[in-house]
């Protein structure tokens, strides 16, 4: 289950800065590299999945039919069917959805909190940031999928509070990293320039701080997305996320696995779904980070 | 930046694995032999069982349906059901009933001897009921079984003169049940303590150790010498030992016995069984287990099921026999009563439950549900006619009969919401009454699982706990179920507990679904595997191995 956070990301990154991906690549700089346009090419297909299901499968993705129980991959059922005569495909795409949302909302939640938690320690007083920063190590003590886990249970099951558990676990990490930013900017330059300037200190904060401390983790959290969905995934894995007939890709292949030795197709097809989201994500969240930084540089 | 890409990928490749399980497929197709051999002795029997593991051993303080497995080694019964539905000799060699049914008088069996070297008298077996009712043990099943149970005398050495408070049909049936298994006298006296993790009875094999989350392990009895009738031989058990594994996740049980790791395992998933045929190496028993088949109950106590025209409807709705076919890959039986062919006075001439959706659609439009949403789904009186159904996710195959019986009821215009909870949270709710839709079983071997699950004395109160989950009160099965567990004469309980039957299917308490077997999967080098007729579970006293 572990997947790498956007805090190990950024660090893990920092020394490669703008280094070639293949010969030739410095040269052709405008056109993305061949893998990141696959890459973006499956996730624009998940994200359209995700919006308009209907338009990439016809069928019905809760239509039972106990008579092609577990059928094998054909022109009528794409990816087979599951346990319920239940067309894969089907639901697969419309399961998108619901890893798209928790995806991208947990990383919302965890991104919006954490910065403002990590802005408020990196300005404010310092028994503020000895208090909030204490409370981030405490976080970060556990795995992220363990403080979902404990405020699954406290909240209860089922997509929302499984998105909630997911965002929150995830706001540490943002926090730290937002508050690391923040420092840095706070004795930058240009920053002391606009004080110089007599820019108020709010204005400074709103207008400089801010938008310079959060936008590299914005694209860092394109990463903590594909993080997200899997552990949603796992969440339903264990029958705490999405609850039945709905599709979600973790629970189907939560279900799938008592199947293995009747239906490859049932578990393999939401298994690659998981790895294409989170590999996608991962490169294309990796592209725009060293597109930034180049920028930046 | 490369690795950490790589990274992310190897564990979200690792996680589809992982989660995913992998399994063996068998292959061959040879058919099964059933040339067995001679029987020799020996060796260490590697049995596979699901995560059922109890917090304790003492047969009266235990009731869930697995733990059966754990206690026939250990321990004999009073009595002993055969294929039959009779009642045999077991640890009493006799008994007598008198006429108004209150008072049982046991013979015993002379020369048995316990693992600890007591010896068996009637002071022992009085002091058995005592432990059941002692508040101490904290019986939760079997106490309520013999409930009835006043005081006794004991009359010499091996008689004993049971006196019941009021008659009781299933007595005898009860306790043939391993529940009521016979414990070692001076363990009950001496140090009761200890039975809890090193329990002590007559039976072929003695416990050894039990590393908690991992297995159970017994050797043989030397002095065993009292087998229960229809047993294949006489004297000590073939095997050494035996070693029960707890492996809680089914594909791995299954996995487990196919490549040798484990001899024999109890609950095969139904959709591995045709991979055992294919195998050469593993064969396959089921034996099919009395009592209430498994159903999905109604709670009858508020709406909409408070209405019988609407479970009527909903029951007619389901295509019981297809979706038991579908779930079970053909290996279970579709129930068609509110107990199994197995149980003690079952009869079969009962009303039968047959698949009729215009019928359901009709009894719904009677009921006054006959305007449907903008979704599909009939109101009445401004509201939606749905159920809550909860989840505990226990086992797959419930979570699968919620989903069907759910897109079958929604053709009739029913909506079903399937809530998950934890076991926890799910059994809170079912106390409470907070569920529409309730699933389950009761395995026993009499029909007086109709007065517990059915008779309106059972329903749950804040003061005491029932086991009428559907919540139903009608007066006329009340009486006969009533009626039937007090009579002496046989005949009539026969008669009574058919009217019985024939009353539920009016009533439509429950969705009868299935009769649950044990299916058993095990190595073609394991013979003599033997289940019992009062629960359907393993006995291992004429198991051996071949080498």
């Amino acid at each position: 289950m572990s997947v790498s956070s956007p805090v190990e990301a950024l660090a893990a990154s920092a020394p490669e800065e703008g280094a070639p991906i293949g010969i030739g690549a410095r040269r052709v700089v405008r056109l993305p590299p061949v893998g990141v346009l696959v890459a973006g090419t499956v996730l624009v297909l998940i994200v359209l999945a995700a919006l308009v299901p209907q338009l990439l499968a016809r069928q019905d993705a809760l239509a039972v039919d106990l008579h092609h129980v577990l059928a094998a991959p054909s022109g009528r059922h794409w990816l087979g069917t599951d346990e319920n005569g239940r067309d894969v495909y089907t639901r697969l795409v419309y399961g998108a959805h619901t890893s798209l949302w928790l995806g991208f909302g947990a990383v919302a939640i965890g991104l919006v909190v954490g910065s403002v938690l990590g802005v408020a320690a990196g300005l404010g007083a310092r028994w503020l940031d000895l208090v909030l920063m204490r409370l981030v190590d405490v976080g970060l003590a556990f795995p992220e999928i363990l403080l979902a886990l404990v405020v699954i249970a406290v909240l209860g099951g089922g997509t929302a509070n499984a998105l909630i558990a997911i965002g929150v676990a995830g706001i540490p990490s943002y926090a730290r990293l937002v508050r690391a930013q923040t420092l840095t900017l706070r004795r930058a330059q240009f920053v002391e320039s606009a004080r110089a300037l007599g820019v108020s200190r709010v204005g400074v904060v709103v207008r400089h701080v801010v938008p310079n401390a959060v936008r590299p983790v914005v694209v860092l959290a394109t990463i903590g997305v594909g993080t997200a969905a899997v552990a949603g995934a796992a969440l339903s894995f264990l029958g705490l996320g999405t609850p039945p007939p709905d599709p979600e890709w973790g629970s189907m292949l939560s279900t799938a696995r008592n199947y293995v030795g009747n239906a490859w197709w049932y578990s393999v097809f939401p298994g690659l779904a998981i790895t294409l989201l989170v590999c996608s994500t991962t490169v294309v969240g990796r592209h725009l980070q060293r597109r930034l930084e180049g920028r930046r540089a | 930046m490369k690795k950490q890409f790589l990274a992310s990928v190897a564990a979200a490749a690792a996680l589809t694995l992982l989660l995913a399980g992998c399994s063996g497929g068998g292959g061959g197709g040879q058919p099964q032999s059933a040339d067995d051999g001679k029987p020799v002795s020996g060796g260490v029997l590697n049995v596979g069982e699901n995560s059922d593991e109890p917090t304790t051993l003492d047969p009266h303080a235990l009731s869930t349906t697995n733990t059966t497995i754990l206690l026939r080694p250990v321990f004999d019964t009073l009595v002993w059901e055969t294929p039959k539905k009779t009642f045999e000799p077991d640890l009493a060699s006799s008994w007598d009933v008198s006429k108004d049914g209150l008072t049982y008088t046991f013979h015993l069996r002379k020369g048995v001897v316990f693992q600890d070297g007591s010896t068996w008298d009637a002071e022992g077996l009085k002091l058995n009921f005592e432990h059941i009712l002692d508040p101490a043990t904290k019986s939760p099943l079997a106490a309520s079984y013999i409930a009835p149970y006043k005081d006794s005398t004991v009359i010499d050495d091996h008689t004993l003169e049971v006196h019941l408070s009021y008659p009781y049909s299933a007595f005898l049936n009860v306790l043939a049940q391993s529940y009521l298994s016979i414990i070692s006298p001076k363990q009950i006296k001496e140090s009761p303590e200890t039975i809890d993790t090193h329990p002590i009875g007559s039976g072929p094999f003695e416990f050894v150790t039990w590393v908690k989350g991992q297995y159970i392990e017994y050797k043989r009895y030397d002095k065993y010498d009292w087998a229960p009738p229809g047993s294949a031989h006489k004297g000590p058990a073939y095997l050494d030992g035996i070693k029960i594994n707890f492996i809680a996740e089914d594909s791995v049980r299954f996995n487990a016995v196919g490549a040798g790791d484990v001899d024999i395992i109890e609950n095969t998933p139904p959709q591995s069984v045709a991979q055992v045929k294919g195998n050469p190496d593993l064969r396959s028993a089921s034996k099919e287990r009395p009592g209430h088949p498994f159903s999905f109950w109604f709670n009858t106590s508020h709406a909409p099921f408070d209405d019988v025209r609407v479970r009527q409807a909903i029951v007619d709705a389901v295509d019981r026999e297809q979706l038991v076919k579908t779930v079970s890959f053909g290996q279970w039986k579709t129930a068609n009563g509110y107990i199994t062919p197995v149980t003690p006075d079952y009869a079969a001439n009962t009303a039968t439950i047959a698949y009729d959706p215009k019928k359901a659609a009709q009894l719904l439009d009677e009921a006054g549900w006959s305007q449907k949403d903008a979704d599909g789904y009939r109101v009445k009186d401004g509201k939606q006619l749905s159920a809550t159904y909860i989840d505990a996710g226990v086992n797959p195959q419930t979570t699968q009969f919620a989903q069907l019986i759910q897109a079958a009821v929604k053709k009739i215009g029913v909506k079903v919401d399937i809530r998950q909870e934890t076991p926890t949270q799910a059994s809170a709710d079912a106390v409470a009454g907070n569920f529409d839709l309730s699933a389950g079983i009761w395995t026993t071997n009499t029909a007086d699982v109709l007065w517990i699950q059915y008779s309106s004395q059972n329903i749950t109160t804040p003061q005491r706990q029932g086991q009428n989950t559907s919540r139903l009160s009608d007066a006329k099965l009340d009486d006969l179920v009533q009626r039937a567990r007090e009579t002496t004469d046989s005949k009539e309980r026969a008669s009574l507990y058919e009217q019985a039957q024939a009353r539920l299917v009016e009533l439509a308490p429950a969705i009868p679904l299935y009769i649950r077997p044990d299916l058993v999967t095990y190595d073609t080098k394991v013979h003599g595997v033997t289940f019992d007729d009062a629960y359907g579970a393993l006995v291992f006293y004429d198991t051996w191995l071949s080498r």
